[in-house]
């Protein structure tokens, strides 16, 4: 592993008690869904409002954890063990290219694993209700891109915010704007919605546009931090 | 026979294919039919199947259609028959016949349903002329005719099931093979109506003469009357009769002085005789003749069984085993703590290869363990009503099933060869396999949706009930106890509870009740108490209703799965003697 920073990220994550924590809830939570949900009863089809059930519910949740949990590590809202913040490495040795790739490969590594790991529950869940799995493949693919797009945010938030509450005041704004406010965009637009762009792809329409779109996110907001590191003097 | 056209382009070769719908076009909607489908000779062998789509009325989006399948053993240059039931649900699209041999599609034809050939009524005669039942034609209640060659008698009773009177006149049984013989039996013995037409001349009867009400006597003229009494009911001679010879229990009716009409139950089913050709002077110009065929055609059949209000009684989904939801949560918990003990001292590369084998293993034990649930939470709940025909040792056995995939997807239900089985409500996403063994249903159904299937077979049963003539005592005959029996008399009916195999019950005049189920502190049979207590309509005539022990299950999950069975009830009509 050339990147050094990648390669610290990924030893303090891998060592750390908080992220074992945080998978454990994440997981925890995902399960605790798929037993609840378990009743066929409860997962009545309703033609009048196009009802996705709850294996796909099951997909929701696992956006919205997975990006949280990606962002608020990548912001240092959650700041992990051992984990050095973008802005202390920037008076490291290290130039701002292998900062931010280094902090978006370990994001993104991370993001992959946690999808992994929900892997057999999704099936499970999906399986029971013979929804197509074909489909579960670009799913994931699509939730670790938003995730990560959205962990980009994060990253140019730890690095543009100094002062703590400023970062996680402008982390959870763009949180909102990203699963609330693009609710309110007209149907031809609710792609932009993490989730129901993932309920979209499970169903087996990808939203290819929507796709595009958070990959272009994630590269702007790494361009964006890589410009930031600037103003440290990084080279 | 019904009008062929809609040939396919590329069934050049598919001339001769033809297909005959109902009884020479004739139908009735949401009841079996027969369909008979010939099939040229043709330059193919090997496994085939014939395939029907018969279109239906369904809330999904686009043309729904119940398909039909029968599977066959193609044989090169060698003209084959097949008969098999349809229900008919959307008579505004045709019904489409593929044929396909080897994997290949090689003929194909629709078929259409002539809306001028629906009845609300249907009146049918086995002659080689098409004259005689005109007279119908003019009744205010939608009277269908159709005439008929023996030939297209069915050959499984319950396809005689769109017909209210059957009308043999050059009817000789020795053109019928055993198997329509048989059905025609048991189909006017488990209700149907035949009016058996016996001119002078007529060919021997004596392959039917367990149903019929008279023997054909010898030949003889109805004398001319000078002045016939005013409305009497048959034509004044002189004409050429048949003299019946009604057997014991038979009504008659005479013509001067000649037994001309002869009519006798046969187990529920009523059989005439008229040993005249009413299609012959002076029976064709005669006032008389509507009224005649009239009374031939009888009022409605109408069964006691209301199949729809008791899919209704049935629970649409029954509870699942618990132990599913313990497996899955096992498996689950045993997926976190192993994570969790890989995971603990936290994740080298070694550690990240173990969860991923973790992962991969669990992905695999998981959708093993999906396709168990589904399997297991998949049930059919069944219930039979066993209709006896009195004075026969036959029963008319119906059976209702309830399927639910309470997760969704597919479900195959096998029936019994003999059973004709058929979606209560016609529904699309239905394929029913027809073979000699059995029939398959498969078909896929929506989380929280249920179908409904009502099979009908006969069945040996000789359960007999009589009142006294004061109505003050009730002997049942039932051959197995019964119990939660009632009587039922129009809206009326009598606590009995259980009954034995051979008892005589005495009733209190004063223990009569109407309403239902909830006012009553009786423990009621289940097909009385429910969301839909009308199962069994109020009859006008006596009937003992009670619970008996189910015979061999009816509706059986292909995949494994669960089967609830509620008691079968027993109808049981009433005789006075």
């Amino acid at each position: 592993m050339a990147n050094a920073v990648l390669r610290g990220d990924l030893r303090a994550r891998g060592s750390s008690r908080k992220i074992r924590i945080m998978e454990l809830a994440y997981l925890g939570i995902l399960a605790l869904l798929l037993l609840l949900g378990l009743p066929p009863e409860l997962n009545q089809h309703d033609p009048s409002r196009g009802s996705v059930g709850l294996a796909l519910a099951l997909l929701g949740v696992q956006v919205v954890l997975v990006t949280y949990f990606a962002s608020a590590c990548a912001a240092q809202e959650i700041a992990v063990e051992g984990e050095r913040p973008a802005v202390d490495l920037a008076f490291g040795p290290f130039s701002r290219r292998t900062i931010v790739a280094g902090k978006s490969l370990a994001t993104l590594a991370t993001i992959v694993y946690w999808e992994l790991l929900a892997l057999p529950l999704l099936i499970l869940a999906m399986e029971i209700r013979r929804l197509p799995l074909g489909a579960l493949g670009g799913v994931c693919a699509l939730v670790t891109l938003q995730a990560w797009a959205v962990a980009q945010i994060g990253l140019l938030c730890g690095i543009v915010f100094e002062a703590e509450f400023t970062r996680t005041l402008a982390h959870w704004t763009a949180l909102l704007a990203i699963f609330v406010a693009t609710l309110a965009l007209p149907d031809a637009f609710r792609w932009a919605n993490p989730v129901v762009a993932a309920a979209q792809a499970a169903a087996g329409a990808m939203p290819v546009l929507g796709a595009a779109c958070y990959t272009a996110l994630g590269l702007g907001a790494g361009g964006l931090a890589y410009a930031a590191l600037r103003r440290f003097g990084t080279p | 026979m019904a009008a062929i056209c809609g040939m396919h382009p590329t069934a050049a070769y598919g001339d001769d294919l033809s297909a005959r719908l109902g009884f020479g076009g004739a139908v009735r909607v949401g009841v079996p039919v027969p369909l008979t489908v010939v099939l040229p000779p043709l330059p193919y062998a090997g496994p085939g199947r014939i395939e029907v789509d018969a279109p239906v009325l369904g809330r999904t989006e686009g043309e729904a259609v119940t398909t039909t399948v029968v599977p066959f053993v193609a044989v090169a240059g060698v003209r084959r028959t097949f008969e098999t039931p349809i229900q008919l649900g959307d008579i505004r699209r045709p019904l489409e016949v593929r044929v396909s041999i080897g994997g290949r599609e090689r003929l194909r034809q629709a078929v259409p349903i002539d809306p001028q050939k629906v009845g609300g009524r249907v009146a049918v005669e086995i002659s080689d002329s098409a004259s005689g039942l005109a007279p119908l034609g003019g009744l205010p209640e939608r009277v269908v005719t159709a005439y008929v060659g023996p030939e297209a008698l069915p050959r499984r009773w319950q396809e005689y099931a769109a017909i209210d009177l059957l009308v043999a006149r050059d009817l000789d049984p020795a053109r019928l093979d055993q198997a329509q013989r048989d059905a025609l039996v048991m189909w006017v013995r488990l209700g149907g109506r035949l009016v058996v037409i016996a001119p002078p001349g007529a060919p021997s009867l004596d392959a039917l003469d367990d149903i019929l009400p008279a023997s054909i006597g010898t030949p003889a003229v109805v004398a001319s009357e000078p002045s016939p009494p005013a409305g009497a009911s048959l034509p004044s001679g002189p004409y050429p009769v048949d003299a019946l010879r009604p057997h014991p229990g038979a009504s008659a009716r005479r013509a001067g002085g000649i037994p001309v009409i002869a009519g006798a139950h046969a187990g529920a089913g009523w059989v005439q005789m008229w040993g005249f050709d009413p299609g012959a002077p002076p029976f064709a110009g005669w006032p008389g003749r509507t009224a005649l065929w009239q009374a031939a055609l009888g009022p409605a059949g109408v069964s006691p069984v209301q199949v729809d209000a008791a899919a209704e009684q049935l629970p649409a989904a029954p509870a699942i085993d618990p132990l599913v939801h313990a497996e899955v949560g096992g498996a689950v918990l045993a997926y976190l703590a192993a994570l969790y003990l890989i995971g603990r001292h936290g994740l080298t590369r070694s550690r990240v290869l173990a969860a991923a084998a973790a992962v991969l293993l669990a992905a695999a034990v998981f959708w093993r363990l999906a396709g168990d649930v589904r399997a297991r939470s998949t049930s059919v709940v069944e219930a039979t009503f066993l209709e006896q025909a009195p004075d026969t040792a036959a029963a008319r056995a119906m059976t209702v099933g309830t399927v639910a995939v309470p997760y969704g997807g597919r479900y195959t239900v096998r029936v019994p060869a003999g059973s004709v089985v058929m979606p209560v409500t016609a529904s699309g996403a239905l394929r029913i396999v027809v073979t000699d063994e059995a029939t398959l249903l498969d078909g896929v159904l929506e989380n929280g949706e249920a179908r409904a299937f009502a099979a009908t077979a006969a069945v040996a049963s000789s359960a007999r009930a009589d009142l006294s003539p004061d109505g003050r005592a009730l002997r049942v005959s039932l051959g197995a106890r019964a119990r939660r029996a009632e009587l039922h008399w129009g809206h009326r009916w009598y606590w009995i509870g259980d009954a034995g195999p051979d008892s005589t019950i005495v009733l209190d005049p004063k223990g009569w009740e109407s309403g239902g189920g909830e006012t009553t502190a009786h423990d009621r049979s289940w097909v009385f108490v429910g969301p839909n207590d009308d199962a069994i309509i109020s009859p006008t005539t006596p009937l003992f209703v009670g619970e008996i022990q189910p015979g061999a299950p009816v509706f059986q999950l292909a995949d494994g799965g669960g089967l609830d069975r509620r008691p079968t009830i027993l109808l049981l009509p009433v005789g006075r003697r």
